[in-house]
């Protein structure tokens, strides 16, 4: 009877220790959330019938591969990242597993992902200086000497690059970027599109008096303040760009960063961005535009097809795009394509089967096929079957004359587009001044560029 | 044979095993990156000593996120506690529903962070929540009111939220507290005359103040860890302004500041360590002696 008991209690005893390691996992598709970081959420694609040999260019693997993805929750949702992942898998029987992250906290989860070595095996991000965190040298297959390289246009082809090699293909959308204006309301207010800062503050005046939102702004979510659009035109001069980045110059040494800073602020305070913008979401941007309750939004031009007409089909053929008037420069600039590389991660078992998905997806039969009928200027040469906005189509003319390179994001070292934009919403809301605001985007992008280890800070 | 003696014993060497290799272990050595220059971009981690905590003491956010974690502690405590205790007391009289209404009670504590943040980001919206449309219903002049879009009205929130969640612990915790009183104790003070007051106050406040000091412990301590609804209602914003503690320890990782990340949460554990400390100390008084 004491023997049995024993046996119990070492039987009871062993089940405790197992249940308790039970909670331990290790790496692969579930993404484990600690109480200190957002859970990201792992959707499955689920394999259709792989009936078909892959295309010409592209060799399948022999046995079915399963390749994991990670990336933003926003980019999977995108019809062409769709429609190529479906091709894909018809044309190779290979499964995606695309494990999205949340839009607000994805940066964090994916770079703590890596910290911990928890890395997929094809990693989707904008490219430039953001990407030192994830330490492309070390992570990413080279594809400097790939075939497509040399497909990719010749304003596109700098932001796959880190220092100066070529790791993502950019297979996304080029969109061109300022503000998406209600050609309508604009109309009936006896508006024409803005060609000076102040032409477009008056526009905000008579807008807000007819009981329309000026513009709107999903200040709650921090990242559609989207000031880049201003900064970019700071560092367009490459000795400028070269200051700041070796710590000769700050933020708070260029007039136009705190014009642009005040433009924030004036616009708050006189009420264009609404009485209570400090709330507004990104997710209430459709309904706001799309029911004529605000007239502008700093956005793209391909945001109207993608998200608008969703919801209000048809409303993009009211709208249209202007240069953004953020304070940087009088006559307004647009900004030219961000696109979104696809990286290969070089220490995956499944390295050889994630090159050859990179190889499918710049095949030019495959991307026209992806890319047909999208609303988007081409970021290939052999791009032929998308098609150009009606946003862009609208102001094609000042989009040609006044559209500027994307600068902040890929070469401004130490550039952040949501902590940057939380001290600008302390500003806004009279938290802080306008120099300290300055003050402290110039000593977190300084934090960044030490901890990069970058001469001269 | 000491058996029955050293069987406790048996149980607890492996669950302390587990514990040691599993949590105390990699806890220790993680603390350890705080004296580190660690972040993505460096192969080779430097010992860097206390630098990052002369940084950290400078930061302005870490002033806020300590006085708001603080308030959000405290405000929870007293009201957990308080409607804890009241809400035990009321279930503790034999009423018919009485069964029901501690199931109602204890309802919100089984919802998770995320569906608790949801609701009360619904209830306090702008434009479309509920408390904006009574409070325009009853007349309010400038009913839209924007409560997560500053500091106070949005720590309001935060707190409304974590004491609707949490108020059922108290009041379970209390009420099991309230039903181990005898009645004997109770019958004999009314017999010699003391009032509900009076009873309350020498007999059955003392009684249960083992149950209420766990509740205000179990408070505190989680009320200083305040972070997911934090996160969900307004993402520590507008801004840094409602950032606790551990929202502030995302934040900074967010930066890539991933030792000044842990310096932080090593100077939260300590203060963990502290609170729990001076509090174990100094609520025994508060107990009845036997």
């Amino acid at each position: 009877m004491m023997k049995l008991k024993k046996m119990g209690y070492t039987v009871i005893c062993a089940l405790l220790v197992a249940s308790t390691m039970a909670g331990c996992t290790s790496a692969a598709k579930s993404t484990t959330a600690d109480t200190t970081t957002a859970v990201g959420t792992t959707a499955q694609e689920q394999t259709t019938t792989a009936a078909t040999t892959a295309a010409a260019t592209t060799t399948a693997s022999k046995e079915p591969v399963t390749l994991t993805i990670l990336a933003n929750q926003d980019w999977v949702t995108k019809p062409y990242m769709k429609a190529i992942w479906q091709l894909y898998e018809d044309k190779t029987g290979n499964k995606l597993d695309i494990q999205a992250v949340p839009i607000d906290s994805g940066e964090t989860i994916m770079k703590t992902k890596f910290a911990t070595g928890e890395i997929s095996d094809i990693f989707m991000h904008f490219g430039g200086s953001g990407l030192a965190a994830y330490q492309p040298e070390k992570n990413f297959v080279d594809f400097s000497g790939a075939a497509w390289v040399a497909d990719v246009q010749d304003y596109v082809l700098p932001q796959t690059k880190f220092n100066d090699k070529v790791y993502g293909l950019p297979f996304w959308e080029a969109s061109i970027s300022g503000v998406i204006y209600n050609t309508e309301i604009f109309d009936n207010l006896g508006l024409k599109m803005p060609t000076t800062q102040a032409e477009f503050m008056t526009a905000c005046e008579t807008i807000k008096n007819a009981g329309i939102t000026p513009m709107y702004l999903a200040c709650k979510d921090t990242w559609p303040l989207l000031y880049q659009y201003g900064v970019d035109n700071m560092f367009l001069d490459s000795a400028v760009l070269g200051k700041l980045n070796s710590n000769t110059l700050k933020y708070a040494d260029i007039p136009a960063f705190k014009t642009m800073i005040q433009w924030y602020k004036d616009m708050a305070d006189k009420g264009y961005f609404g009485d209570k913008f400090a709330t507004n979401t990104y997710d209430g941007a459709p309904a706001a535009l799309g029911e004529g309750k605000a007239a502008m939004m700093l956005s793209w031009d391909s945001y109207a097809s993608s998200d608008l007409d969703t919801k209000y089909p048809g409303i993009s053929s009211k709208f249209s795009i202007m240069p953004a008037f953020v304070g940087a420069v009088d006559g307004g600039s647009y900004e030219g394509p961000n696109v979104c590389l696809t990286f290969v991660n070089k220490n995956s078992k499944n390295v050889e089967a994630a090159k050859e998905y990179v190889a499918f997806m710049a095949d030019p039969a495959n991307y026209n096929q992806a890319f047909k009928d999208f609303g988007t200027t081409p970021v290939f040469k052999g791009e032929t079957t998308n098609k150009t906005t009606s946003l862009y189509d609208s102001a094609a003319a000042v989009i040609a004359e006044k559209t500027v390179a994307s600068t902040a994001w890929p070469s401004v070292i130490g550039f952040t587009q949501v902590e940057g934009a939380k001290y600008i919403q302390e500003c806004m809301l009279g938290i802080s001044s306008v120099d300290e605001c300055i003050a402290a985007m110039d000593n977190d992008r300084i934090q960044i560029a030490k901890a990069q280890q970058t001469p001269g800070f | 044979m000491h058996l029955k003696k050293i069987y406790p014993t048996y149980f607890m060497i492996i669950p302390l095993i587990v514990f040691t290799i599993f949590f105390l272990i990699p806890s220790t050595i993680g603390y350890l990156y705080a004296f580190t220059d660690w972040n993505p971009y460096v192969e080779k981690i430097k010992f860097v000593g206390v630098e990052n905590f002369v940084e950290i003491f400078q930061n302005k956010s870490l002033t806020t996120a300590f006085v708001n974690t603080v308030v959000i502690a405290v405000v929870k405590t007293v009201f957990v506690t308080v409607i804890g205790v009241g809400i035990a007391l009321l279930l503790n009289r034999g009423f018919r529903t009485n069964k029901m209404l501690r199931t109602v009670y204890f309802m919100p504590a089984i919802f998770s962070a995320l569906i608790v943040g949801l609701i009360f980001s619904g209830l306090f919206d702008t434009q479309n929540g509920v408390i904006n449309q009574v409070l325009g219903a009853i007349g309010v002049k400038d009913a839209q009111i924007e409560w997560l879009g500053s500091r106070w009205p949005a720590l309001t929130v935060v707190n409304a939220a974590e004491i609707w969640r949490s108020a059922g612990y108290g009041v379970v915790i209390t009420l099991a507290a309230l039903q181990s009183i005898p009645a004997d104790y109770l019958e004999a003070a009314k017999m010699d005359g003391a009032n509900g007051w009076q009873r309350f106050r020498h007999i059955i406040l003392p009684m249960i103040m083992p149950a209420v000091n766990v509740n205000i412990l179990f408070s505190l301590i989680y009320g200083l860890k305040m972070f997911d609804l934090i996160l969900i209602l307004t993402g520590g914003g507008p801004g840094h302004e409602t950032e606790s503690f551990g929202t502030l320890i995302l934040s900074e990782m967010s930066r890539d500041r991933y030792s000044q990340s842990v310096s932080i949460n090593l100077i939260f554990s300590i203060m963990l360590v502290i609170v729990a400390i001076l509090f174990q100390k100094y609520s025994k008084k508060w107990e009845a002696k036997e």
